[in-house]
């Protein structure tokens, strides 16, 4: 063999060791994807703890791995593919929930109770986009999983993806994460298409002063209340309960802290990079994926609608107005549904505060949006 | 080792363009959409009513096992001798921007925790920190 050759082979032999072997435009389209989502967290400002982490994943994700190394989420044995056991099992979700109802401040909701059942009418979203993927072909598990997205709950709709489609559940989790970043960008118009002028200049009432018992006693109940019905959804609220507990018995300080903190923290880590590095190319890529998108922002859509609408039905059964805006809060994507809320009604009278106000179906949006995956997994396993 | 069940699943969907109305009437269709969100009404109404009735309910319980009180309130801080009188100019000077007529500021004390319109405005501030930012404004 002559030196040429023999560098020739050996440069081959190194090519084929190299990613470049295995690239394809799929994957290059994703890690732009990726690139996109970390721009928009930089200079946008959109989710960036969610688009961070899920834009660096799928830039990972979508490395080519060299045949017989264990290296991406999908291959027995890989660091990743340990670390997407809690995404794949549904592990993070419920930890997420923990942090969430550590964070949460139900004191709004428990003082304008009647705004609670805003956050039922958006979840109309959920069931409308469940029978458009039925339409479409879609099994009623995948159709299941495909409506939670318009519940705005990201840890909701990857917890229900992975009980009933896991195949799908890159594919949800992106589209869930990426709408709910662009709350700012879908809600508004829909806002403004559905409200008059006068509807948006309602003030509220403030809320009344919530006694500590009114909050220790709240999330006990409640979740009688909740998962006695729909049992389940035991996992979500019962975790969303535990932290809220935590939170309002002042007595366990140290653990609600850890647990709004810390560990959401690190959960939010964990899931968004594993979500990112699920989507490789061959994976996502997929007619599935644009249907999945384009059923998302339709229930988006319908969600916010939903809210929306219901609270102008209730101007007409009650006394006191309610400013509908404040509905389109009940798509849950704690705060930044309710950040819009505040955002629109400051544009038509910068002192009106409505953004206390929509906390209230904000996170009555949250119990809604996980009693409905409640209701999705148990009727949907049988 | 076994398989991983994303390995096992297929990976290949419905056609694009695919669409049957018939899986609405079977028994996954319609009629558990409109249970499910029977369910969530319910769920949420019964939430409603309870948070209703608890200010009620807390109050019978309140006569019976009352609930602490509050740590005392400091003593109010002007009474205190050494307020800063450049801290009482700015004080009155925000009371006559706001009030815009002949008032008299006869008592400021400090705020304690049951000043609700203050913590709810703290909150409000602490909700507002980040909000939605469009391209050309400053960072909050």
């Amino acid at each position: 063999m002559s030196t040429t050759e023999f560098l020739t082979t050996k440069a081959g032999e190194l090519y084929e060791a190299t990613a470049f072997a295995n690239l394809e435009l799929g994957n290059l389209a994703m890690i732009a994807i990726g690139m996109v989502f970390i721009y928009l967290a930089i200079t946008k400002h959109y989710e960036p703890l969610l688009l961070v982490p899920i834009g660096f994943g799928v830039i990972v994700g979508n490395i080519p791995t060299v045949p017989g190394m264990a290296l991406n989420v999908y291959d027995e044995g890989s660091v990743l593919r340990y670390l997407y056991f809690g995404v794949e099992r549904g592990v993070y979700p419920p930890l997420i929930f923990l942090g969430i109802g550590a964070m949460t401040d139900f004191s709004t909701m428990l003082s304008n109770p009647r705004l609670v059942l805003l956050g039922a009418a958006a979840q109309i979203g959920v069931f409308l986009t469940y029978l458009g993927a039925l339409t479409l072909m879609f099994t009623p598990q995948e159709a299941g999983a495909i409506g939670i997205i318009g519940g705005a709950d990201g840890p909701t709709a990857i917890f229900l993806a992975s009980r009933l489609a896991p195949k799908l559940l890159g594919a949800i989790a992106i589209a869930a994460y990426s709408y709910m970043a662009l709350v700012p960008v879908i809600q508004p118009p829909i806002m403004k298409m559905l409200t008059t002028r006068e509807e948006r200049l309602i003030r509220m009432k403030p809320p009344r002063y919530v006694t500590r018992r009114e909050r220790i006693v709240f999330p006990i109940a409640a979740f009688l209340i909740c998962t006695l019905l729909a049992p389940g959804a035991i996992v979500l609220i019962g975790m969303l309960f535990f932290g809220n507990l935590l939170r309002e018995c002042t007595v366990a300080e140290r653990l609600a802290n850890t647990a709004r903190t810390a560990l959401i923290d690190i959960i939010t880590i964990l899931l968004g990079f594993c979500v990112g590095c699920s989507t490789s190319a061959d994976h996502f890529l997929t007619q599935e994926s644009i249907l999945i998108f384009v059923l998302g922002a339709v229930s988006f859509a319908i969600a916010t609608a939903g809210g929306l609408l219901f609270a102008k039905l209730m101007n007409l059964i009650f006394d006191e107005p309610i400013n509908p805006l404040i509905g389109a809060a009940g798509v849950s994507a704690v705060p930044d549904s309710a950040r819009v809320v505040q955002m629109v009604g400051q544009q038509e009278d910068p002192h009106n505060h409505l953004l206390m106000h929509a906390m209230a179906p904000n996170v009555a949006g949250v119990l809604g949006s996980a009693i409905a995956a409640g209701v999705l997994w148990s009727q949907l396993t049988r | 080792m076994a398989a991983s069940p994303l390995h096992d699943l297929p990976t290949a969907g419905p056609p694009l363009a695919a669409f049957d109305l018939k899986p609405l009437f079977e028994d996954t269709g319609i009629t558990l959409a409109l249970m499910g969100l029977l369910v969530v009404f319910a769920a949420l109404l019964l939430v409603r009513v309870f948070i209703g009735l608890l200010p009620r309910m807390l109050g019978a319980v309140e006569q019976y096992v009352p609930e602490k009180a509050p740590a005392a309130a400091p003593e109010p801080a002007a009474e205190e001798p050494g307020l800063p009188d450049e801290l009482l100019a700015v004080i009155a000077a925000v009371v006559a921007h706001t009030v815009r007529k002949p008032h008299r500021i006869v008592r400021t004390r400090d705020l304690t925790p049951d000043d609700k319109s203050w913590s709810m405005e703290g909150r409000l501030q602490h909700h507002a920190s980040h909000r939605i930012q469009t391209r050309g404004q400053g960072r909050s």
